[in-house]
């Protein structure tokens, strides 16, 4: 053989697969010659893990299958040897050597290890001593208390180490995207130590944190921490977020890097959430997504749900606000019913919202109101990334959060009190007999509301004709714009047959043409045109929507980013931004025209 | 017709017969050995579970499900939610884990960072001196794209390693 095939050959032999995943191969063919319904792997496991546990005076190597959601399957060999030595004092506190100690072979481990790999759990045994916890309780704990759901961590590495006589377990994961998050979990176990400094809490961010709030080195239960950037006041911030929990509170530190605590949360573990009503639900994503209009803040809810989601029910919707040219988000808000966890947390798992919220150190049941929308977003070297937006109040808190469609963090902004407080309020009032809602907008200068407030009232609808104030107040309506901004010429057309006014408005950053019927109808010669494109500007054809059908339409030239999938970067698109008012209706339709 | 001993014995004979082909497959296509581990077990899993009673046609039927097999579910793992989420290890980490040698780690490296339509004829052709029409049927495809393929990669593969590993 020549040297050349001499490699691929020695190669070839050296890719084999590992023992523990040999045997567990047999030992899962042999329960399902005996069993109808053994799970596969994808449904209890399969990622074979290696780490090696360290304690004072041994080192053990562990091999098991771990479940990617959460349960805890060992192999038949890596169970036989466990039970073997004692059930799980073997993790560091038993003598054990395992260098000579032999793996049983496939389809001989006891009915124990059969049990385990069927059904993913340790049982106890009555030899089993544990004064502290085991590694997987460990990890277990860690993801239950700080919520980050277990199946989303790959450990890399696990060990104990004891630190200023407090032995923890410290693990190194990736977690829903975030990288080398360090979890620590105290198992209990406080040794006597001569020494007086402890440089965990004087020289760490984490220490600096447990400071702040007033827990000692062994008061916590589990530690998460990783590093961390947010953009507020207009620059980054970068630093370190510590989340622990210590009895029933849950706390979320963001400690930059001078040591300044930039951000601080406490929150209940076993917290309620306020009961919401529909109604109310809808008004509270009414006032978040329209939060940054100067207009009325109206929102177009396309659909409504309830979903329960790993104990968490929130109302749903698919919406828009009604001056958004953008995509529709999916908001939830979470109605106040808490059930069980089921402990597979698939919402934290696998959506950009849970990810969004975990990397903000939340938890499924700390947030008050979240969307999620569609987006593309630049990178640096000018590509485009499709991904999307994620915002969310928490604790009295605005977050944004950009995720792109692979899971990474984008970017990350919070809202601090200050530039909440910089934008635009809005006071709402729906009259249920009307079903008008009429929305005061408030600028944050005003010092008093009833001086300065813009009322921005849907004008009721009229028979006969409306006079150019009517019909001004009407296009200023559907257009959004507040009167006092603005400066129009106004003429009477007749293109449509059917006479209309146009009003040309003027804001200081956009233009809008707006169609009034004049209600004239003796100067109506086919009123059944449908709305077209004669004028100048396209105006959406196709929609069905009759001239006389109408109240007013509005529109105004804008451009968009999209991706361009011929460059993988993004290009600009006009888009024509039509709001369209129908008779009868009292909600004002978006419509985006992209112009080529 | 198998009875439960003998796909028993028929499982032992083809995992000791091409677990190195379905783990190797398994360890070019994806980031880790676990990954490789979780794939070599669900492919001979499915193998013990839907192959047919009276046996394939011949063993090279059985190889091709194998490849086949094994190819699918490394496909369908790198597409799901889980995948795109975790952070993946380098390919040179993976290498430095099987193979003890420089030369070894560097052919491992190249091949791996080829693209699929290269990678899999390479594997197949070289390290399970599978003949490229062999390896056609095996993929679907005709012998001469098979052979175009090994042409290209070859070339890609020598301006990378130094030394003429992978001659025609």
């Amino acid at each position: 053989m020549d040297k050349r095939n001499e490699i691929f050959e020695r190669m070839h032999e050296k890719m084999t697969p590992s023992r523990e995943a040999e045997a567990g191969l047999f030992a899962r063919a042999d329960q399902l010659s005996g069993e109808e319904d053994t799970p596969s792997a994808a449904e209890t496991g399969g990622i074979i893990m290696s780490r090696t546990i360290k304690d004072n005076t041994h080192e053990t190597e562990l091999n098991t299958v771990r479940s990617r959601r959460g349960g805890i399957i060992a192999a038949a060999a890596a169970i036989a040897l466990v039970i073997g030595i004692g059930g799980y004092a073997a993790f560091g506190r038993g003598a054990l050597d395992t260098d000579d100690t032999p793996l049983p072979a496939a389809g001989s481990s006891s009915e124990e290890a059969h049990h385990l790999v069927a059904h993913g759990t340790v049982p106890a045994t009555d030899d089993m001593d544990v004064p502290g916890m085991t590694g997987e309780q460990a990890l277990e704990k860690a993801a239950k208390l700080l919520g980050i759901p277990i199946s989303a961590i790959s450990a890399d590495e696990r060990k104990t180490i004891t630190d200023h006589g407090i032995e923890t377990y410290s693990f190194t994961a990736v977690c829903n995207g975030m990288n080398k998050v360090t979890l620590t979990v105290p198992t209990g176990l406080i040794t006597e130590t001569d020494e007086t400094e402890d440089p965990f809490m004087t020289e760490t961010a984490a220490g600096q944190a447990l400071t702040d709030a007033g827990i000692a080195h062994d008061g916590f239960d589990a530690m998460a921490s990783y590093e961390y950037t947010a953009k507020y006041d207009n620059k980054d911030h970068s630093g370190w977020r510590i989340l622990f929990t210590a009895g029933d509170s849950r706390y979320s530190y963001f400690i930059d890097d001078t040591g300044s605590i930039v951000e601080k949360h406490v929150t209940s573990l076993n917290r309620a959430l306020h009961e919401t009503t529909e109604e109310e639900a809808k008004e509270m994503v009414n006032q978040f997504l329209n939060v940054n209009y100067k207009a009325p803040a109206m929102t177009d809810f396309q659909s409504s749900e309830k979903e329960t989601d790993s104990g968490v029910e929130c109302y749903v919707f698919k919406c828009r606000a009604m001056l958004s040219s953008g995509d529709y988000s999916t908001a939830y808000v979470p109605d106040g019913t808490l059930s069980a966890f089921d402990g597979d947390d698939t919402f934290m798992t696998e959506t950009a919202a849970g990810m969004a919220l975990s990397d903000a150190g939340f938890g499924h049941r700390d947030f008050d109101l979240l969307t999620v929308t569609p987006s593309v977003f630049m990178t640096e070297d000018n590509r485009s990334l499709e991904g999307f937006r994620v915002a969310f109040i928490a604790d009295g808190t605005y977050y944004f959060t950009s995720i792109d469609s692979d899971g990474k963090i984008v970017s990350r902004s919070i809202l601090s009190e200050e530039e909440q407080n910089r934008l635009p309020g809005r006071e709402y009032n729906y009259d249920e007999d009307t079903k008008v809602t009429t929305v005061t907008a408030i600028t944050p200068e005003d010092t008093s509301s009833a001086e300065s407030s813009q009322s921005l009232n849907m004008p009721a609808e009229k028979d006969g004709k409306l006079t150019e104030e009517e019909a001004l107040e009407l296009a200023l309506y559907v257009a959004g714009v507040p009167r006092e901004y603005v400066e129009y010429e106004s003429h009477t057309i007749e293109q449509y047959e059917v006479e209309c006014y146009l009003f040309s408005i003027n804001t200081a950053s956009s233009r809008y043409e707006v169609v009034v019927p004049t209600g004239d109808a003796s100067k109506d010669r086919e009123p059944d045109k449908l709305i077209d494109n004669s004028l100048e500007g396209p105006v959406p054809q196709g929609t069905g929507v009759k001239v006389s059908e109408v109240r007013a339409f509005a529109w105004t030239m804008g451009e968009k980013q999209v991706a361009d999938p011929d460059t993988g970067g993004v290009k600009t698109v006009k888009v024509c931004n039509t709001s369209l008012l129908c008779k009868g209706q009292n909600y004002v339709d978006i419509i985006d025209v992209d112009v080529q | 017709m198998h009875t439960e001993h003998s796909r028993r014995e028929d499982l032992e004979n083809a995992v000791r017969l091409y677990k190195k082909l379905v783990y190797g497959i398994a360890v070019h296509e994806l980031s880790s050995r676990a990954d490789a581990d979780d794939v070599f077990q669900e492919v001979f899993l499915l193998y013990f579970r839907k192959a047919p009673d009276e046996g394939f046609e011949n063993e090279q039927a059985r190889r091709s499900w194998l490849i086949k097999t094994a190819l699918n579910y490394c496909r369908r793992f790198n597409c799901s939610v889980w995948n795109t989420r975790v952070e993946k290890k380098d390919p040179e980490e993976l290498a430095a884990e099987i193979f003890d040698d420089e030369t070894e780690s560097s052919i491992f490296i190249s091949v791996k960072e080829l693209p699929e339509k290269y990678r899999v004829p390479v594997y197949l052709y070289y390290f399970e001196n599978m003949p490229a029409a062999e390896i056609a049927r095996v993929l679907g495809t005709r012998e001469s794209t098979v052979l175009s393929r090994l042409h290209r990669a070859r070339k890609k593969l020598k301006k990378q390693l130094e030394g003429e590993f992978f001659d025609g």
